[in-house]
């Protein structure tokens, strides 16, 4: 009797450091799209309101670029890093880019006028798609901005990732001292017919603004 | 008796989870306590920059200053930040290298600047601190322009 008072009252002291203990232990509900495997399909709507789904796009390499407008490493990107007319370079070779902004209603950058004003500052030449649920980037497991995602022309996820091994956003400090841009090498191993080297790699940047 | 053991061992696993501790380590904490001079060299919200206390250094030698990083209010160090110290040249003395940005616990942060002065009195480093601070919500990266006085004997 005297041990099962004690194991209450300990119990009930405990339970919120278990709780606590667990909830940082707790894993993110894993995501539906795996490296190697059909990337999912979904529909979003770009900053017109029309619609775009991916599985529109059939039998073309497409790149998914989750964006935020508002965040340092998506400014730094843009403005004098990896992502500096990257989608201009590789649109004009028919792959499709598309930019996919996963925050919530009034999360920073999820404001459609900082979205139109980003594309005109850096003359973005792809459509930049709404997901303010956040259901399509809670599906791909995007937690950064930016994070790629590149799709071969299968419709298979071949690369997830950062957009290049240099995590200060300029691309002035690559990790082992040179200079890689995973997609431009994902999308020249897809051109090429081979399979793609580097399938996986760290992302870097803000976290992804999701509503909840 | 198997019960009563049972709830014994039940108990003895309790008693563990609830005393173990939940924020980092206390030595952890104690190494955010490094010491500075002077007035802030850079500072917003979300950061301060401080100047490491100076080691007495001899003209025409290879002296360190040292660069603390303080993160403000609910921001921490962005560990996976490649931070650096850039000379812009407009100091009047030579920068001869910078080590490794290292932590010291979540909220603080140094880098060691080599420089050397050419003559003894007073003179500047100069430069550009590309660091970065995170908070649950938002990453910041920022390149304050830094400078330090520095004394020659």
């Amino acid at each position: 009797m005297r041990i099962q008072s004690l194991l209450i009252a300990c119990l009930v002291t405990a339970a919120p450091s278990v709780v606590a203990a667990d909830a940082k232990k707790v894993a993110p509900a894993p995501s539906k799209a795996e490296v190697g495997k059909p990337a999912p399909d979904f529909s979003l709507k770009d900053l017109d309101g029309k619609d775009v789904k991916l599985s529109s796009f059939k039998g073309k390499a497409i790149v998914l670029e989750w964006f935020n407008p508002g965040c340092p490493y998506v400014k730094k990107s843009h403005g004098v890093g990896s992502l500096v007319d990257t989608a201009k370079r590789h649109t004009k070779s028919g792959v499709v880019w598309l930019a996919i902004n996963s925050g919530g209603a009034g999360k920073q950058g999820a404001d459609p006028k900082d979205n139109v004003a980003a594309v005109k500052e850096w003359k973005l030449p792809h459509p930049v798609l709404r997901d303010e649920t956040g259901s399509v980037g809670k599906t791909y497991g995007a937690t950064n901005t930016p994070h790629m995602y590149v799709i071969d022309k299968t419709g298979k996820l071949v690369y997830v990732g950062a957009i290049d091994n240099s995590p200060d956003g300029e691309a002035k400090s690559p990790t082992d001292g040179k200079l890689i841009n995973y997609v431009d090498a994902a999308l020249e191993d897809i051109a090429a017919g081979r399979a793609v080297r580097t399938s996986t790699t760290k992302p870097y940047g803000c976290s992804v603004k999701y509503g909840s | 008796m198997a019960r009563e053991l049972a709830l014994l061992i039940l108990l003895a696993a309790c008693e563990k989870s609830a005393t173990t501790p939940q924020g980092p380590p206390l030595g952890e904490l104690e190494h955010d306590r490094v010491e500075t001079s002077g007035p802030p060299l850079a500072e917003k919200d979300f950061f301060r920059v401080e100047a490491g206390i100076l080691p007495a250094c001899p003209a025409n030698t290879s002296c360190e200053a040292r660069l603390v990083l303080r993160a403000l209010g609910d921001y921490h160090v962005n560990l996976e930040y490649p931070f650096k110290f850039v000379d812009d040249k407009s100091g009047d003395v030579a920068i001869e290298g910078t080590g490794t940005f290292a932590h010291q616990g979540e909220k603080t942060g140094t880098m060691t600047v080599k420089y050397r002065a050419a003559k003894p009195g007073k003179a500047k480093l100069s430069g550009k601190f590309k660091l970065s601070v995170c908070n649950e919500h938002n990453c910041q990266i920022e390149s304050p322009q830094i400078a330090i006085a520095v004394s020659a004997s």
